[in-house]
């Protein structure tokens, strides 16, 4: 321990460790700067931007203090000034004592009020979301017009296409050829074209294991058309689906499309989900297939892809028709799983809304007036989310002697008709002792971490408040105990000095 | 000899999680995948290769060299399709060319430092028949020996003054496993002592630019995203508190305590700035007492000059490496070998340093950390779930962490022990 603390005493040790901890530091801030170039974001990964705030505040004192010792060594090393220390006089002491405490919570203070200042906001948004028909069609029925009634509250609109329905949604979707392996014998793997209660159509692939462990079974449906369908350069394929995790990861589903190319070779194109974020693609080993790995699609997952081109970039030859398609659902044969299909279209138009085209499940509109245009696929009922922004936002902050707290009030006004639509809140709390206050009532929330907020029956003006607070050990310090202490010490002091001076005075 | 036990075990054996990596890695780079992926275990397994022990591997946390590799290593495969051991035997052909040409470069490393060819035969062959040698690159499958096998021809010509060369190598190194770039500092140091600024400087640069160029080329090529390529690799500044070193004790107090020692705060600890980077302190410290040597020998440029002092900034580099990085592999200690066996084998050494000390531990830390039955998984995949039972079940678990956590302490001991020795020897050497 002795030769521990003399090499900490060694002044070239001092200067190793200052520099180690200075060169980290750089490290966290070039970081932290490149991050910030969208192309390298990936430095992000040197910094420590996952740390607790705890460990910051740990780590920026480390900083903090060696700062200091390297400006004290610097200024003792280099410019030969050293500080001495003399033993104060017991007035002196006190004194120290008394303006290190005040100091002291002073500083606390201050961070704790920083603290409650700095907390991120709670950004509620309150979104309404309802269905709306069709108002219309144009371009030959190609495009479907909605009108959107509630544009004056400033909304962004956001389109949910899982909810949403559409008229034809699957081009092929009759029982075809039927292959598994590693599946419970009667009937319990299948493949079926179910409708939901709002009369919604959705393809439904399950898969029963056998339930055994380290085995990989599957279950596919392989249609094979007898007109083959010709592929021009916009055919497109449109997908959304869903797929069930597995209990250990191994869950996939794909849908399979064999053409005929120009030069009159057959090859397959594979376009597979599974329920963990597996990127990827690779051909088969006689290069007649390629395979898409596509990530998760444990959530909704929406996705289009022009064939002509994906199957020209995959093989460097052009289609000529489509042969077969097959659907498939697999996963290690000690599980069940089951996979979705809401769309899977062969179509000659890509799915557009407002004239862009979609890439997600939850497209957000670009309005121009009030009106969506939906084009490439036939849609009966469209589900659609506006975010109001708030007509008031107001944030202010309140001081006591034993506590701070900081206030965020928004309002919004909601003016469509009840039973219509489902409202909600949605907001990033700053943490867990955040209080909620909806239209006077306090909002408690059932589980932590929960960011979301269903709205029952609210109409006209809505009120949501954040209450923050923390309370204060040192602000009492530094008001009530020390302020009168050190009003009696410096009214002593200037007593005897007054006293001293009499005394002299007199003397003379 | 060496040579025929590493091709009897070779083919049939492999490290369950690193070598089903390498095995997946080839397969879907060969067939078109980005280097940087996931990669699942069916449409792969089906074929007979490796086994579906894990769903889903990683890719590579390295620059594209080794998976450039094991993807030509699938073709060669694809070419004459005997059987997957074909396949296996590929992947372990060049840590075992590796080998081979370290134990080359030993024996020239040691005539130089002896001018004795007895002794040089008889360090060359301390390396290539060390059994802990034999089992990384034909058991486990790691590659180790052709990194190092690079730095130690980039040490050669160094000496042979052709200090352009010698980075080109070091570059070379460096970018099948970046580990060697420690070595970097030393380089600069001695260039910069020996033949001057310029030369260092451009050594260094050259060791570098290799490394990234060779790294582009394939990125571009293929069109794998860089992004993904650099978080695979960047990752590798975040691993946690495991295997060859002191910090295992995580493991350990988890296992005896995971109230009080959870896997968050465990993870908090191990990414606090200062414990992730305590291996720049090691370092820096390895670099400081190379200084500090070639200070106590400037007055004799020909000793300055020398392989003797050059291996042992080496040594000091990779120890101060060992000691502080939170993840230590075993395989790390393949880089030991060349510096601990060439100093004993020096007249100049008075040192008590024995190289069998050093492998016998790592390899007895090897096998407690993945019972040796487990390398056979390619052959029976049950074994891998027995050595996962006994893993992770009370009390076997328990056993094993203590076992684990106790060989990586005297091993850091005798690291600790080494260094204080080589330090105690500067004087006799000036």
């Amino acid at each position: 321990m002795g030769k521990v603390l003399n090499l900490l005493k060694d002044k070239k040790t001092q200067y190793v460790i200052i520099i180690w901890i200075l060169l980290v530091k750089v490290i966290e801030i070039a970081a932290g700067l490149l991050a910030n170039i969208e192309l390298l974001k990936f430095f992000v990964l040197l910094g420590f931007s996952h740390l607790s705030a705890f460990s910051y505040i740990v780590w920026d004192v480390i900083v903090v203090f060696t700062v200091i010792l390297l400006i004290y060594r610097l200024a003792k090393d280099t410019f030969q000034i050293s500080l001495r220390l003399k033993r104060p006089s017991k007035k002196g002491f006190i004194s120290i004592v008394l303006l290190s405490s005040w100091a002291v919570s002073s500083i606390m203070a201050v961070l704790q009020f920083s603290l409650v200042a700095s907390l991120p906001s709670n950004n509620p948004r309150l979104e309404i979301s309802k269905y709306y028909m069709p108002c219309g069609t144009i371009d030959n029925e190609l495009t479907t017009c909605f009108t959107i009634n509630e544009m004056e509250h400033g909304a962004e609109v956001t389109l949910n296409l899982s909810k949403s329905l559409f008229l034809d949604p699957f081009s092929f979707y009759n029982v075809g050829e039927i292959s598994m392996f590693g599946t419970k014998d009667g009937g319990l793997s299948y493949f079926a074209v179910k409708s939901s209660p709002d009369g919604q159509k959705v393809v439904e692939m399950r898969f029963f294991g056998n339930c055994t462990d380290g085995l990989d079974g599957w279950f596919a449906n392989k249609i094979t058309l007898e007109k083959p369908l010709q592929v021009n350069e916009s055919t497109m394929l449109v997908l959304l689906l869903k797929l069930e995790p597995s209990s250990d990861k191994t869950a996939w589903t794909y849908i399979k499309l064999g053409f005929l190319s120009a030069d009159n070779k057959v090859l397959s194109l594979v376009w597979k989900f599974h329920d963990k974020a597996v990127n990827s693609a690779f051909y088969s080993e006689d290069q007649k297939m390629k395979m898409y790995l596509l990530g998760s699609a444990v959530n909704w997952t929406f996705s289009q892809f022009n064939l002509y081109d994906v199957f020209y970039t995959s093989f460097s030859s052009h289609p000529q028709s489509l042969i077969s398609i097959e659907y498939g659902v697999g996963a290690e044969a000690d599980n069940i799983i089951t996979a979705n299909f809401l769309l899977a279209k062969i179509s000659d138009y890509p799915l557009k809304v407002n004239g862009e085209v979609v890439e997600s499940v939850n497209p957000t509109v670009k309005m121009e007036g009030f009106s969506i245009l939906f084009q490439g696929i036939n849609v009966s009922r469209l589900y659609v989310t506006l975010t109001l922004k708030p007509y008031s936002e107001k944030r202010n902050f309140r001081l006591c002697l034993s506590k701070i707290s900081r206030f965020e009030e928004y309002m919004w006004n909601i003016n469509v008709p009840e039973r219509e639509f489902e409202a909600r809140i949605h907001f990033n709390i700053a943490n867990n002792s955040t209080k909620i206050f909806l239209s006077g009532k306090e909002v408690l929330l059932k589980a932590h971490g929960i960011l979301s907020y269903e709205i029952e029956s609210l109409q006209g003006e809505v009120t949501m408040i954040f209450v923050n607070e923390v309370d204060t050990y040192f602000m009492p310090i530094v008001s009530i105990v020390l302020v009168p202490l050190l009003i009696l010490y410096i009214w002593r002091n200037i007593k005897s000095q007054h006293e001293m001076e009499v005394n002299i005075a007199f003397y003379f | 000899m060496g040579l025929l036990v590493r091709l009897a075990l070779c083919f049939w054996t492999g490290h369950p999680w690193d070598f089903e990596v390498f095995v997946r890695v080839g397969y879907y780079v060969a067939n078109g995948s980005s280097l940087f992926g996931i990669f699942p275990s069916e449409s792969y397994s089906n074929k007979g290769l490796g086994q579906p022990i894990f769903p889903y591997v990683t890719g590579l946390g390295y620059l594209p060299a080794w998976g450039l590799y094991t993807a030509l290593a699938y073709k060669i495969y694809n070419l004459f399709p005997i059987s997957p051991f074909f396949y296996y035997f590929m992947l372990k052909l060049a840590p075992i060319l590796g080998d081979l040409a370290s134990t080359y470069l030993i024996y020239s490393l040691t005539l130089i430092a002896t001018g004795d060819t007895q002794r040089a035969r008889l360090s060359s062959l301390a390396f290539f028949l060390c059994p802990f040698v034999i089992f990384i690159s034909s058991v486990w499958g790691m590659f180790d020996s052709i990194p190092l096998a690079f730095t130690l021809a980039s040490t050669l010509l160094l000496l042979a003054d052709k200090p352009y060369l010698s980075g080109f190598c070091l570059g070379m190194g460096i970018y099948i496993k970046i580990v060697p770039i420690i070595y970097l500092p030393i380089h600069f140091l001695y260039l910069n002592g020996s033949k001057g600024m310029k030369e260092a400087l451009t050594h260094v640069l050259t060791a570098l630019v290799v490394p990234f160029i060779l790294t582009m080329i394939p990125l571009i090529y293929f069109g794998w995203e860089n992004s993904k390529a650099a978080i695979t690799i960047f990752s590798q500044t975040q691993k946690t508190g495991e295997v060859l070193t002191y910090w295992n004790l995580g493991a350990l107090l988890n296992a005896l305590s995971p109230q009080n020692f959870s896997a968050e705060t465990l993870n908090e600890v191990f990414s606090f700035p200062l414990v992730r980077y305590l291996w720049i302190l090691g370092l820096m410290v390895g670099y400081l007492l190379y200084h500090k040597l070639q200070k106590n020998l400037s007055d004799d440029f020909s000793s300055f000059c020398s392989l003797d002092p050059l291996l042992r900034g080496y040594l000091f580099a990779t120890i101060g490496f060992l000691l502080t990085r939170t993840f230590i592999p075993e395989q790390f200690v393949i880089y030991l070998a060349p510096l601990i066996i060439v100093q004993t084998k020096s007249p100049k050494f008075k040192g008590k340093l024995d190289w069998r000390h050093v492998w016998i531990l790592a390899l007895a830390f090897a096998f407690v950390n993945l019972y040796p039955f487990a390398f056979a998984y390619l052959i029976n995949p049950e074994l891998w779930y027995i050595f996962n039972y006994l893993a992770f079940t009370q009390p076997y678990s328990n056993i094993r962490y203590f076992a684990r956590f106790s060989i990586a302490v005297i091993f850091d001991l005798m690291l600790m022990k080494i260094l204080s020795e080589m330090v105690a020897d500067y004087g006799e050497s000036a």
